[in-house]
Protein backbone atom coordinates (compact mmCIF):
# COMPACT_ATOMS: atom_id res chain seq x y z
CA UNK A 1 0.00 0.00 0.00
CA UNK A 2 1.39 3.33 -1.09
CA UNK A 3 1.88 6.53 1.21
CA UNK A 4 -1.45 8.42 -0.63
CA UNK A 5 -3.84 5.13 -0.74
CA UNK A 6 -4.59 5.06 3.30
CA UNK A 7 -6.00 8.47 3.74
CA UNK A 8 -8.05 7.95 -0.09
CA UNK A 9 -9.39 5.03 1.70
CA UNK A 10 -10.58 6.40 4.80
CA UNK A 11 -12.17 9.47 2.62
CA UNK A 12 -14.20 7.46 0.57
CA UNK A 13 -14.86 5.09 3.59
CA UNK A 14 -16.51 7.87 5.62
CA UNK A 15 -18.29 9.10 2.08
CA UNK A 16 -19.48 6.23 1.95
CA UNK A 17 -20.85 5.60 5.38
CA UNK A 18 -22.54 8.89 5.10
CA UNK A 19 -24.37 8.24 2.20
CA UNK A 20 -25.59 4.76 3.90
CA UNK A 21 -26.95 6.61 7.27
CA UNK A 22 -28.37 9.83 5.06
CA UNK A 23 -31.76 9.23 4.03
CA UNK A 24 -32.38 8.47 8.17
CA UNK A 25 -32.54 11.67 8.24
CA UNK A 26 -33.53 13.64 4.86
CA UNK A 27 -36.72 14.03 3.06
CA UNK A 28 -38.09 12.39 -0.10
CA UNK A 29 -37.01 15.24 -1.81
CA UNK A 30 -33.11 14.99 -0.81
CA UNK A 31 -33.42 11.18 -1.88
CA UNK A 32 -35.22 11.69 -5.49
CA UNK A 33 -31.46 13.99 -5.46
CA UNK A 34 -29.37 11.92 -4.61
CA UNK A 35 -30.74 9.01 -6.74
CA UNK A 36 -30.18 11.24 -9.89
CA UNK A 37 -26.81 12.44 -8.61
CA UNK A 38 -25.70 8.89 -8.30
CA UNK A 39 -27.20 8.06 -11.36
CA UNK A 40 -24.64 10.66 -12.87
CA UNK A 41 -21.75 9.25 -11.69
CA UNK A 42 -22.24 5.79 -12.81
CA UNK A 43 -22.86 7.32 -16.08
CA UNK A 44 -19.90 9.50 -15.77
CA UNK A 45 -18.01 6.79 -14.67
CA UNK A 46 -18.67 4.28 -16.98
CA UNK A 47 -18.70 6.31 -20.42
CA UNK A 48 -14.95 7.35 -18.57
CA UNK A 49 -13.82 3.81 -18.42
CA UNK A 50 -14.33 3.24 -22.30
CA UNK A 51 -13.91 7.03 -23.58
CA UNK A 52 -11.75 8.76 -21.29
CA UNK A 53 -9.54 5.71 -21.03
CA UNK A 54 -9.26 4.99 -24.87
CA UNK A 55 -10.22 8.10 -26.34
CA UNK A 56 -12.99 7.01 -28.46
CA UNK A 57 -15.27 9.55 -27.95
CA UNK A 58 -18.94 7.95 -28.19
CA UNK A 59 -21.91 10.15 -28.50
CA UNK A 60 -24.23 7.11 -28.17
CA UNK A 61 -23.62 5.40 -24.91
CA UNK A 62 -26.75 6.16 -23.72
CA UNK A 63 -28.17 3.56 -25.57
CA UNK A 64 -26.76 1.39 -22.91
CA UNK A 65 -29.25 2.92 -20.71
CA UNK A 66 -31.96 3.13 -23.01
CA UNK A 67 -31.55 -1.06 -23.41
CA UNK A 68 -31.06 -1.58 -19.86
CA UNK A 69 -34.04 0.47 -19.23
CA UNK A 70 -36.26 -1.66 -21.53
CA UNK A 71 -35.08 -4.86 -20.54
CA UNK A 72 -36.18 -4.04 -16.89
CA UNK A 73 -39.44 -2.59 -17.50
CA UNK A 74 -40.15 -5.72 -20.36
CA UNK A 75 -39.20 -8.42 -18.34
CA UNK A 76 -40.96 -7.56 -15.06
CA UNK A 77 -44.19 -6.46 -17.02
CA UNK A 78 -44.32 -9.37 -19.82
CA UNK A 79 -42.09 -11.58 -18.38
CA UNK A 80 -42.98 -11.34 -14.61
CA UNK A 81 -39.73 -12.04 -13.70
CA UNK A 82 -38.56 -11.31 -10.09
CA UNK A 83 -37.04 -7.85 -9.58
CA UNK A 84 -33.08 -8.56 -8.68
CA UNK A 85 -33.40 -11.07 -11.81
CA UNK A 86 -34.93 -8.05 -14.03
CA UNK A 87 -32.19 -5.55 -12.65
CA UNK A 88 -29.57 -8.21 -14.00
CA UNK A 89 -31.32 -9.01 -17.45
CA UNK A 90 -31.41 -5.04 -18.07
CA UNK A 91 -27.53 -5.27 -17.33
CA UNK A 92 -27.36 -8.26 -19.43
CA UNK A 93 -29.19 -6.81 -22.25
CA UNK A 94 -26.88 -3.78 -22.36
CA UNK A 95 -23.94 -5.91 -22.52
CA UNK A 96 -25.37 -8.12 -25.17
CA UNK A 97 -26.18 -5.34 -26.98
CA UNK A 98 -22.04 -3.46 -26.49
CA UNK A 99 -21.03 -6.91 -27.79
CA UNK A 100 -22.66 -7.45 -30.50
CA UNK A 101 -21.67 -3.10 -31.39
CA UNK A 102 -18.32 -4.09 -30.08
CA UNK A 103 -17.24 -7.01 -32.16
CA UNK A 104 -18.02 -5.08 -35.36
CA UNK A 105 -16.98 -1.80 -34.59
CA UNK A 106 -14.07 -2.21 -32.64
CA UNK A 107 -12.36 -4.64 -34.80
CA UNK A 108 -10.57 -1.76 -36.94
CA UNK A 109 -8.85 0.91 -36.23
CA UNK A 110 -11.60 3.64 -36.60
CA UNK A 111 -11.83 7.03 -36.93
CA UNK A 112 -12.43 9.30 -34.15
CA UNK A 113 -14.99 11.44 -36.12
CA UNK A 114 -16.58 7.74 -37.61
CA UNK A 115 -16.68 6.12 -34.28
CA UNK A 116 -18.74 9.05 -32.70
CA UNK A 117 -21.28 9.18 -35.48
CA UNK A 118 -21.66 5.46 -35.38
CA UNK A 119 -22.53 5.82 -31.66
CA UNK A 120 -24.52 8.30 -32.06
CA UNK A 121 -26.91 6.77 -34.42
CA UNK A 122 -26.92 3.37 -32.37
CA UNK A 123 -28.81 5.01 -29.64
CA UNK A 124 -31.51 6.73 -32.28
CA UNK A 125 -31.80 3.01 -34.36
CA UNK A 126 -32.67 1.38 -31.26
CA UNK A 127 -35.36 3.95 -30.21
CA UNK A 128 -36.45 4.09 -33.45
CA UNK A 129 -36.69 0.20 -33.18
CA UNK A 130 -38.22 0.29 -29.90
CA UNK A 131 -40.99 2.91 -31.14
CA UNK A 132 -42.08 0.60 -33.95
CA UNK A 133 -42.19 -2.34 -32.21
CA UNK A 134 -45.26 -2.82 -30.88
CA UNK A 135 -44.15 -6.11 -28.95
CA UNK A 136 -41.50 -3.62 -27.14
CA UNK A 137 -44.58 -1.46 -26.12
CA UNK A 138 -43.96 0.83 -29.06
CA UNK A 139 -44.39 4.78 -29.38
CA UNK A 140 -46.49 4.49 -26.15
CA UNK A 141 -44.32 2.73 -23.99
CA UNK A 142 -44.43 0.19 -20.70
CA UNK A 143 -45.15 0.68 -17.12
CA UNK A 144 -43.48 -1.28 -14.31
CA UNK A 145 -44.92 -2.36 -10.87
CA UNK A 146 -44.36 0.42 -8.23
CA UNK A 147 -41.39 0.38 -6.68
CA UNK A 148 -41.76 -0.91 -3.04
CA UNK A 149 -39.83 2.39 -1.76
CA UNK A 150 -37.29 4.80 -3.25
CA UNK A 151 -35.09 3.71 -1.01
CA UNK A 152 -34.23 0.46 -2.72
CA UNK A 153 -33.62 2.71 -5.73
CA UNK A 154 -31.32 4.87 -3.02
CA UNK A 155 -28.90 2.06 -2.26
CA UNK A 156 -28.69 -0.56 -5.06
CA UNK A 157 -27.16 3.07 -6.99
CA UNK A 158 -25.24 3.25 -3.95
CA UNK A 159 -23.76 -0.19 -4.10
CA UNK A 160 -23.27 0.53 -8.16
CA UNK A 161 -21.45 3.79 -7.42
CA UNK A 162 -18.97 1.82 -5.06
CA UNK A 163 -18.70 -1.08 -7.71
CA UNK A 164 -18.31 1.07 -11.14
CA UNK A 165 -15.62 4.08 -9.03
CA UNK A 166 -13.61 0.80 -7.48
CA UNK A 167 -13.97 -0.51 -11.21
CA UNK A 168 -12.30 2.34 -12.36
CA UNK A 169 -9.45 2.58 -9.95
CA UNK A 170 -8.99 -1.01 -10.58
CA UNK A 171 -8.54 -0.68 -14.34
CA UNK A 172 -6.97 2.53 -14.23
CA UNK A 173 -4.22 0.88 -12.12
CA UNK A 174 -3.87 -2.92 -13.86
CA UNK A 175 -1.81 -4.01 -16.80
CA UNK A 176 -5.30 -3.26 -19.01
CA UNK A 177 -4.81 0.37 -17.84
CA UNK A 178 -1.65 0.79 -18.62
CA UNK A 179 -2.78 -0.52 -22.52
CA UNK A 180 -5.70 1.14 -22.81
CA UNK A 181 -3.61 4.65 -22.28
CA UNK A 182 -0.99 3.35 -24.62
CA UNK A 183 -3.56 3.06 -26.53
CA UNK A 184 -5.12 6.45 -26.63
CA UNK A 185 -1.75 8.05 -27.13
CA UNK A 186 -1.34 6.16 -30.43
CA UNK A 187 -3.06 3.14 -31.30
CA UNK A 188 -0.72 1.84 -33.89
CA UNK A 189 2.09 2.58 -31.69
CA UNK A 190 0.53 0.30 -29.18
CA UNK A 191 -0.45 -2.67 -31.40
CA UNK A 192 3.32 -2.70 -32.30
CA UNK A 193 4.48 -2.98 -28.89
CA UNK A 194 2.26 -5.92 -28.36
CA UNK A 195 -0.49 -4.59 -26.76
CA UNK A 196 -3.94 -6.46 -28.61
CA UNK A 197 -5.85 -3.20 -28.79
CA UNK A 198 -9.17 -5.35 -29.99
CA UNK A 199 -8.96 -7.40 -26.38
CA UNK A 200 -8.29 -4.34 -24.49
CA UNK A 201 -10.81 -1.86 -25.93
CA UNK A 202 -13.36 -4.88 -26.07
CA UNK A 203 -13.04 -5.65 -22.35
CA UNK A 204 -13.36 -2.12 -20.93
CA UNK A 205 -16.52 -1.37 -23.81
CA UNK A 206 -18.20 -4.31 -22.57
CA UNK A 207 -17.85 -3.47 -18.49
CA UNK A 208 -18.49 0.30 -19.58
CA UNK A 209 -21.91 -0.75 -21.10
CA UNK A 210 -22.76 -3.09 -17.80
CA UNK A 211 -23.11 -0.32 -15.66
CA UNK A 212 -25.58 1.81 -17.46
CA UNK A 213 -27.90 -0.88 -18.37
CA UNK A 214 -27.95 -1.17 -14.52
CA UNK A 215 -28.51 2.11 -14.03
CA UNK A 216 -31.30 2.38 -16.52
CA UNK A 217 -32.91 -0.54 -15.09
CA UNK A 218 -32.63 1.16 -11.59
CA UNK A 219 -33.80 3.95 -12.61
CA UNK A 220 -36.92 2.66 -14.86
CA UNK A 221 -38.22 0.89 -11.72
CA UNK A 222 -37.86 4.11 -9.90
CA UNK A 223 -39.74 6.27 -12.46
CA UNK A 224 -42.19 2.98 -12.99
CA UNK A 225 -43.13 3.90 -16.48
CA UNK A 226 -40.95 4.28 -19.68
CA UNK A 227 -41.38 5.19 -23.19
CA UNK A 228 -38.67 5.41 -26.10
CA UNK A 229 -37.91 8.98 -26.44
CA UNK A 230 -37.52 9.03 -22.44
CA UNK A 231 -35.33 6.11 -22.11
CA UNK A 232 -32.92 6.35 -24.78
CA UNK A 233 -33.05 10.45 -25.36
CA UNK A 234 -29.98 11.98 -26.53
CA UNK A 235 -29.47 14.11 -23.40
CA UNK A 236 -28.62 11.39 -21.00
CA UNK A 237 -25.46 10.74 -23.75
CA UNK A 238 -24.55 13.95 -24.08
CA UNK A 239 -24.59 14.55 -20.25
CA UNK A 240 -22.29 11.56 -20.16
CA UNK A 241 -19.98 13.59 -21.97
CA UNK A 242 -19.99 17.00 -20.69
CA UNK A 243 -19.98 15.68 -16.88
CA UNK A 244 -16.46 13.70 -17.47
CA UNK A 245 -14.80 16.87 -19.65
CA UNK A 246 -15.70 18.99 -16.67
CA UNK A 247 -14.33 16.35 -13.99
CA UNK A 248 -11.47 15.39 -15.95
CA UNK A 249 -11.32 12.97 -18.21
CA UNK A 250 -8.85 9.56 -18.19
CA UNK A 251 -9.36 10.24 -13.96
CA UNK A 252 -10.95 8.03 -11.49
CA UNK A 253 -12.38 11.18 -9.39
CA UNK A 254 -12.53 13.60 -12.29
CA UNK A 255 -15.85 12.01 -13.17
CA UNK A 256 -17.03 11.87 -9.56
CA UNK A 257 -16.45 15.78 -9.85
CA UNK A 258 -18.28 16.54 -13.32
CA UNK A 259 -20.78 14.60 -12.08
CA UNK A 260 -21.29 16.59 -8.39
CA UNK A 261 -21.09 20.05 -10.29
CA UNK A 262 -23.64 19.00 -13.46
CA UNK A 263 -26.19 17.53 -10.45
CA UNK A 264 -26.14 20.79 -8.19
CA UNK A 265 -26.09 23.37 -11.51
CA UNK A 266 -29.03 21.38 -13.38
CA UNK A 267 -30.84 21.16 -10.06
CA UNK A 268 -30.18 24.93 -9.48
CA UNK A 269 -30.84 26.56 -13.02
CA UNK A 270 -33.28 23.70 -15.08
CA UNK A 271 -36.17 24.90 -12.98
CA UNK A 272 -35.69 28.52 -13.40
CA UNK A 273 -33.93 29.18 -16.33
CA UNK A 274 -34.26 25.94 -18.89
CA UNK A 275 -31.97 26.60 -21.31
CA UNK A 276 -29.14 28.72 -19.33
CA UNK A 277 -27.07 25.62 -17.93
CA UNK A 278 -27.08 24.21 -21.36
CA UNK A 279 -25.20 27.23 -22.67
CA UNK A 280 -23.27 27.63 -19.23
CA UNK A 281 -22.12 24.04 -20.10
CA UNK A 282 -21.45 24.63 -24.05
CA UNK A 283 -19.10 27.40 -23.16
CA UNK A 284 -17.49 25.66 -19.87
CA UNK A 285 -16.21 22.89 -22.47
CA UNK A 286 -15.11 25.33 -25.02
CA UNK A 287 -13.14 26.52 -22.28
CA UNK A 288 -11.75 23.31 -21.20
CA UNK A 289 -11.01 22.01 -24.30
CA UNK A 290 -8.27 25.01 -24.99
CA UNK A 291 -7.02 25.93 -21.58
CA UNK A 292 -7.39 23.08 -19.38
CA UNK A 293 -7.91 19.68 -20.98
CA UNK A 294 -7.76 17.58 -17.61
CA UNK A 295 -10.91 19.57 -16.42
CA UNK A 296 -12.03 20.54 -12.96
CA UNK A 297 -8.76 18.14 -11.45
CA UNK A 298 -6.41 20.08 -13.48
CA UNK A 299 -7.61 23.42 -12.45
CA UNK A 300 -7.41 23.00 -8.43
CA UNK A 301 -3.98 20.64 -9.23
CA UNK A 302 -2.86 24.04 -10.83
CA UNK A 303 -4.37 26.44 -7.40
CA UNK A 304 -2.74 23.94 -5.20
CA UNK A 305 0.68 24.22 -7.09
CA UNK A 306 0.44 27.72 -7.12
CA UNK A 307 -0.37 28.32 -3.34
CA UNK A 308 2.46 26.13 -2.09
CA UNK A 309 4.84 27.99 -4.62
CA UNK A 310 3.72 31.00 -3.19
CA UNK A 311 3.75 29.14 0.40
CA UNK A 312 7.19 28.02 -0.43
CA UNK A 313 8.11 31.68 -1.65
CA UNK A 314 7.06 33.46 1.81
CA UNK A 315 8.68 31.11 4.08
CA UNK A 316 11.59 30.99 2.04
CA UNK A 317 11.78 35.18 2.35
CA UNK A 318 10.63 34.44 6.24
CA UNK A 319 13.88 32.29 7.09
CA UNK A 320 16.41 34.84 5.11
CA UNK A 321 15.04 37.49 7.27
CA UNK A 322 15.69 35.79 10.43
CA UNK A 323 19.12 34.86 9.23
CA UNK A 324 19.74 38.59 9.06
CA UNK B 1 -47.26 3.84 -57.47
CA UNK B 2 -48.56 5.48 -60.30
CA UNK B 3 -45.74 6.65 -62.56
CA UNK B 4 -46.41 10.40 -61.94
CA UNK B 5 -46.38 10.30 -57.90
CA UNK B 6 -43.11 8.53 -58.52
CA UNK B 7 -42.28 11.56 -60.60
CA UNK B 8 -43.44 13.89 -57.66
CA UNK B 9 -41.58 12.09 -54.93
CA UNK B 10 -38.77 11.94 -56.96
CA UNK B 11 -38.41 15.78 -57.44
CA UNK B 12 -38.93 16.16 -53.67
CA UNK B 13 -36.08 14.02 -53.20
CA UNK B 14 -33.79 15.66 -55.44
CA UNK B 15 -34.65 19.13 -53.45
CA UNK B 16 -34.18 17.68 -50.45
CA UNK B 17 -30.96 16.11 -51.57
CA UNK B 18 -30.01 19.11 -53.54
CA UNK B 19 -29.59 21.49 -49.95
CA UNK B 20 -28.21 18.20 -48.15
CA UNK B 21 -25.80 18.24 -50.48
CA UNK B 22 -24.83 22.13 -49.93
CA UNK B 23 -24.93 21.45 -46.29
CA UNK B 24 -22.18 18.22 -46.65
CA UNK B 25 -20.13 20.71 -49.10
CA UNK B 26 -19.83 23.25 -46.01
CA UNK B 27 -19.18 19.93 -43.28
CA UNK B 28 -16.42 18.37 -45.91
CA UNK B 29 -14.24 21.62 -45.93
CA UNK B 30 -13.94 22.07 -43.08
CA UNK B 31 -13.50 18.41 -42.04
CA UNK B 32 -11.88 16.97 -45.28
CA UNK B 33 -9.19 20.32 -45.34
CA UNK B 34 -8.92 21.19 -42.01
CA UNK B 35 -9.49 18.11 -40.36
CA UNK B 36 -11.73 20.16 -38.06
CA UNK B 37 -14.85 18.04 -36.55
CA UNK B 38 -17.52 20.48 -36.73
CA UNK B 39 -20.24 18.66 -34.97
CA UNK B 40 -22.18 22.12 -34.46
CA UNK B 41 -22.20 22.61 -38.63
CA UNK B 42 -26.09 21.97 -38.71
CA UNK B 43 -26.73 24.51 -36.10
CA UNK B 44 -25.19 26.79 -38.20
CA UNK B 45 -27.69 25.87 -40.91
CA UNK B 46 -30.56 26.41 -38.39
CA UNK B 47 -28.90 29.63 -37.53
CA UNK B 48 -28.66 30.82 -41.37
CA UNK B 49 -32.78 29.70 -41.78
CA UNK B 50 -33.87 31.64 -38.71
CA UNK B 51 -31.62 35.02 -40.35
CA UNK B 52 -33.80 34.14 -43.25
CA UNK B 53 -36.95 33.97 -41.61
CA UNK B 54 -37.13 36.97 -39.76
CA UNK B 55 -35.21 39.07 -42.58
CA UNK B 56 -38.72 37.56 -44.32
CA UNK B 57 -41.03 37.82 -41.29
CA UNK B 58 -39.84 41.30 -40.04
CA UNK B 59 -39.42 43.39 -43.13
CA UNK B 60 -40.85 41.00 -45.88
CA UNK B 61 -37.38 40.96 -47.36
CA UNK B 62 -37.78 38.42 -50.27
CA UNK B 63 -35.69 34.99 -49.67
CA UNK B 64 -33.57 35.04 -53.02
CA UNK B 65 -32.26 38.59 -51.94
CA UNK B 66 -32.08 36.90 -47.72
CA UNK B 67 -29.99 34.55 -49.22
CA UNK B 68 -27.10 37.15 -50.67
CA UNK B 69 -27.45 38.53 -47.47
CA UNK B 70 -27.30 35.94 -45.23
CA UNK B 71 -24.11 34.55 -46.63
CA UNK B 72 -22.03 37.37 -45.68
CA UNK B 73 -23.36 37.23 -42.05
CA UNK B 74 -22.83 33.60 -42.03
CA UNK B 75 -19.05 33.99 -43.04
CA UNK B 76 -18.42 36.49 -40.53
CA UNK B 77 -20.21 33.85 -38.16
CA UNK B 78 -17.38 31.53 -38.95
CA UNK B 79 -14.54 33.81 -38.81
CA UNK B 80 -15.59 34.47 -35.09
CA UNK B 81 -15.54 30.90 -34.88
CA UNK B 82 -12.45 30.43 -36.50
CA UNK B 83 -10.68 33.24 -33.74
CA UNK B 84 -12.46 32.44 -30.96
CA UNK B 85 -12.45 28.22 -31.17
CA UNK B 86 -10.52 26.71 -34.33
CA UNK B 87 -7.40 28.99 -33.79
CA UNK B 88 -6.83 28.62 -29.58
CA UNK B 89 -7.11 24.63 -30.79
CA UNK B 90 -4.77 24.78 -33.71
CA UNK B 91 -2.37 26.16 -31.01
CA UNK B 92 -2.88 24.06 -28.25
CA UNK B 93 -2.99 20.32 -30.41
CA UNK B 94 0.17 19.08 -32.58
CA UNK B 95 -1.12 15.71 -34.32
CA UNK B 96 -3.84 15.73 -36.64
CA UNK B 97 -5.67 12.72 -33.81
CA UNK B 98 -5.60 15.05 -31.35
CA UNK B 99 -6.83 17.89 -33.31
CA UNK B 100 -9.50 15.84 -34.21
CA UNK B 101 -10.68 15.20 -30.78
CA UNK B 102 -10.30 18.31 -28.79
CA UNK B 103 -12.65 19.91 -31.99
CA UNK B 104 -15.28 17.67 -31.93
CA UNK B 105 -15.43 18.32 -27.88
CA UNK B 106 -15.01 21.81 -28.21
CA UNK B 107 -17.85 22.19 -31.10
CA UNK B 108 -19.88 20.25 -29.19
CA UNK B 109 -19.63 22.77 -26.84
CA UNK B 110 -21.00 25.55 -29.21
CA UNK B 111 -23.95 22.96 -30.34
CA UNK B 112 -24.57 23.18 -27.13
CA UNK B 113 -25.00 26.97 -27.10
CA UNK B 114 -26.36 27.50 -30.58
CA UNK B 115 -29.35 25.37 -30.08
CA UNK B 116 -30.14 26.67 -26.54
CA UNK B 117 -29.86 29.72 -27.32
CA UNK B 118 -31.93 29.01 -30.08
CA UNK B 119 -34.30 27.42 -27.99
CA UNK B 120 -34.62 29.90 -25.24
CA UNK B 121 -35.07 32.70 -27.98
CA UNK B 122 -37.54 31.35 -30.65
CA UNK B 123 -39.31 28.36 -28.78
CA UNK B 124 -39.76 24.95 -30.56
CA UNK B 125 -42.37 25.28 -32.82
CA UNK B 126 -41.93 25.03 -37.10
CA UNK B 127 -41.77 28.16 -38.66
CA UNK B 128 -41.89 28.65 -42.95
CA UNK B 129 -41.34 31.02 -45.18
CA UNK B 130 -44.79 31.29 -47.27
CA UNK B 131 -43.02 32.51 -50.46
CA UNK B 132 -43.49 30.88 -54.15
CA UNK B 133 -45.72 28.53 -52.89
CA UNK B 134 -47.52 28.95 -56.18
CA UNK B 135 -47.70 25.31 -57.68
CA UNK B 136 -46.55 24.86 -61.04
CA UNK B 137 -48.04 22.37 -63.21
CA UNK B 138 -45.71 19.85 -65.53
CA UNK B 139 -47.51 17.51 -67.37
CA UNK B 140 -47.89 14.79 -65.29
CA UNK B 141 -47.03 16.31 -62.03
CA UNK B 142 -47.48 19.51 -59.72
CA UNK B 143 -44.32 20.94 -57.59
CA UNK B 144 -44.48 24.26 -55.82
CA UNK B 145 -42.13 26.71 -57.93
CA UNK B 146 -40.28 27.53 -54.56
CA UNK B 147 -38.99 24.00 -54.80
CA UNK B 148 -37.98 24.44 -58.20
CA UNK B 149 -35.69 27.23 -57.50
CA UNK B 150 -33.84 25.61 -54.59
CA UNK B 151 -33.15 22.65 -57.09
CA UNK B 152 -31.53 24.93 -59.44
CA UNK B 153 -29.40 26.90 -56.94
CA UNK B 154 -29.01 23.14 -55.21
CA UNK B 155 -27.20 21.80 -58.63
CA UNK B 156 -25.53 25.05 -59.63
CA UNK B 157 -23.55 25.81 -56.32
CA UNK B 158 -21.51 22.74 -56.39
CA UNK B 159 -20.01 22.93 -59.60
CA UNK B 160 -19.47 27.21 -58.47
CA UNK B 161 -17.87 25.69 -55.54
CA UNK B 162 -15.92 22.45 -57.70
CA UNK B 163 -14.98 26.02 -60.10
CA UNK B 164 -13.55 27.92 -56.77
CA UNK B 165 -11.60 25.16 -55.86
CA UNK B 166 -9.68 24.05 -58.42
CA UNK B 167 -9.58 27.08 -60.32
CA UNK B 168 -9.11 29.82 -57.88
CA UNK B 169 -5.37 30.65 -55.95
CA UNK B 170 -7.08 29.72 -52.25
CA UNK B 171 -8.45 26.36 -53.95
CA UNK B 172 -5.31 25.84 -55.74
CA UNK B 173 -3.27 26.27 -52.79
CA UNK B 174 -5.12 23.23 -50.44
CA UNK B 175 -2.95 21.00 -49.90
CA UNK B 176 -3.75 17.55 -51.47
CA UNK B 177 -3.92 15.37 -48.28
CA UNK B 178 -5.65 18.14 -45.74
CA UNK B 179 -4.36 21.27 -44.15
CA UNK B 180 -3.47 19.30 -41.12
CA UNK B 181 -1.45 15.94 -43.08
CA UNK B 182 0.56 18.86 -44.09
CA UNK B 183 1.36 20.21 -40.66
CA UNK B 184 2.33 16.94 -39.70
CA UNK B 185 4.51 16.50 -42.40
CA UNK B 186 6.44 19.84 -41.90
CA UNK B 187 5.92 19.28 -38.24
CA UNK B 188 4.33 22.97 -38.44
CA UNK B 189 3.09 24.49 -35.07
CA UNK B 190 1.68 28.04 -35.77
CA UNK B 191 2.47 30.44 -32.71
CA UNK B 192 4.86 27.80 -31.52
CA UNK B 193 8.12 29.93 -30.28
CA UNK B 194 10.32 27.01 -29.44
CA UNK B 195 10.45 24.43 -32.17
CA UNK B 196 10.56 20.46 -30.69
CA UNK B 197 13.83 18.69 -31.61
CA UNK B 198 12.64 16.97 -34.64
CA UNK B 199 10.95 20.28 -36.09
CA UNK B 200 12.19 21.98 -39.19
CA UNK B 201 13.75 25.11 -37.63
CA UNK B 202 11.34 27.76 -37.08
CA UNK B 203 12.30 30.29 -39.27
CA UNK B 204 12.53 27.79 -42.60
CA UNK B 205 8.90 26.98 -41.36
CA UNK B 206 7.82 30.88 -41.88
CA UNK B 207 6.36 31.00 -45.60
CA UNK B 208 4.12 27.52 -44.99
CA UNK B 209 2.99 29.27 -41.45
CA UNK B 210 1.81 32.39 -43.00
CA UNK B 211 -0.04 30.19 -45.86
CA UNK B 212 -1.58 27.78 -43.50
CA UNK B 213 -2.93 30.68 -41.63
CA UNK B 214 -4.22 32.22 -44.79
CA UNK B 215 -6.00 28.50 -45.55
CA UNK B 216 -7.53 28.22 -41.78
CA UNK B 217 -9.46 32.10 -42.22
CA UNK B 218 -10.49 30.97 -45.52
CA UNK B 219 -11.69 26.79 -45.22
CA UNK B 220 -13.64 28.54 -42.50
CA UNK B 221 -15.25 31.16 -43.81
CA UNK B 222 -15.89 29.07 -46.69
CA UNK B 223 -17.76 26.41 -44.47
CA UNK B 224 -20.01 28.78 -43.34
CA UNK B 225 -21.03 30.35 -46.54
CA UNK B 226 -22.74 27.30 -48.09
CA UNK B 227 -24.36 26.16 -44.50
CA UNK B 228 -25.82 29.66 -45.24
CA UNK B 229 -27.28 29.59 -47.86
CA UNK B 230 -28.55 26.32 -47.73
CA UNK B 231 -30.05 26.83 -44.17
CA UNK B 232 -31.54 30.04 -45.97
CA UNK B 233 -33.32 28.13 -48.02
CA UNK B 234 -34.59 25.37 -45.92
CA UNK B 235 -36.68 28.51 -44.66
CA UNK B 236 -37.62 26.36 -41.84
CA UNK B 237 -35.68 25.84 -38.61
CA UNK B 238 -34.40 21.62 -38.05
CA UNK B 239 -33.09 20.26 -35.09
Amino acid sequence: MTSGTAPKLLGSGLIILLLVVLPRFTSTYIHSFLIDLMTFVILAQSWNLFSGYTGYISLGHGAFFGVGVYGFALSISKLSWPPLLALLGGGVVAVVLAFLFGIVFLQVRIKIAYFALITLSLSEIMRAFIQNTPGLGGAQGTTTPLIPTPLLAYYYLLVLTVLVTLTAYLVKRSRLGLGLRAIRADELAAEVSGVNAFRHKFAVFLVSALFPGLVGAINVWFWSYTEPDQAFNIIVSFNMVIMTLLGGVGTVAGPLVGALVMGVVSELLSTTFPFLHAIIFGLLIILIVIFWPGGVLQVTEQLRAAFREKGRAFSGHATSQSKE
Amino acid sequence: MTFSVFIALFINGAVWGSVYSLVAMGLNLIYGVMKILNIAHGELVMIGAYFAFWLFTLWGINPLISAVLVVPLMFAMGVLIQWLVVNPIGRENSSTESIERASLVAFFGALLIFQNIALSLWGTEYRTVPYLTKPVQFSHFVISAARLVILGIGLVLPFLMSAFLHKSLTGKGRPPHGLAELRNRFCLRRGRRSPREHDVPFHSCRGPVLHSQSIYRHGSGRSGKPSGSAGQRLGHRRC
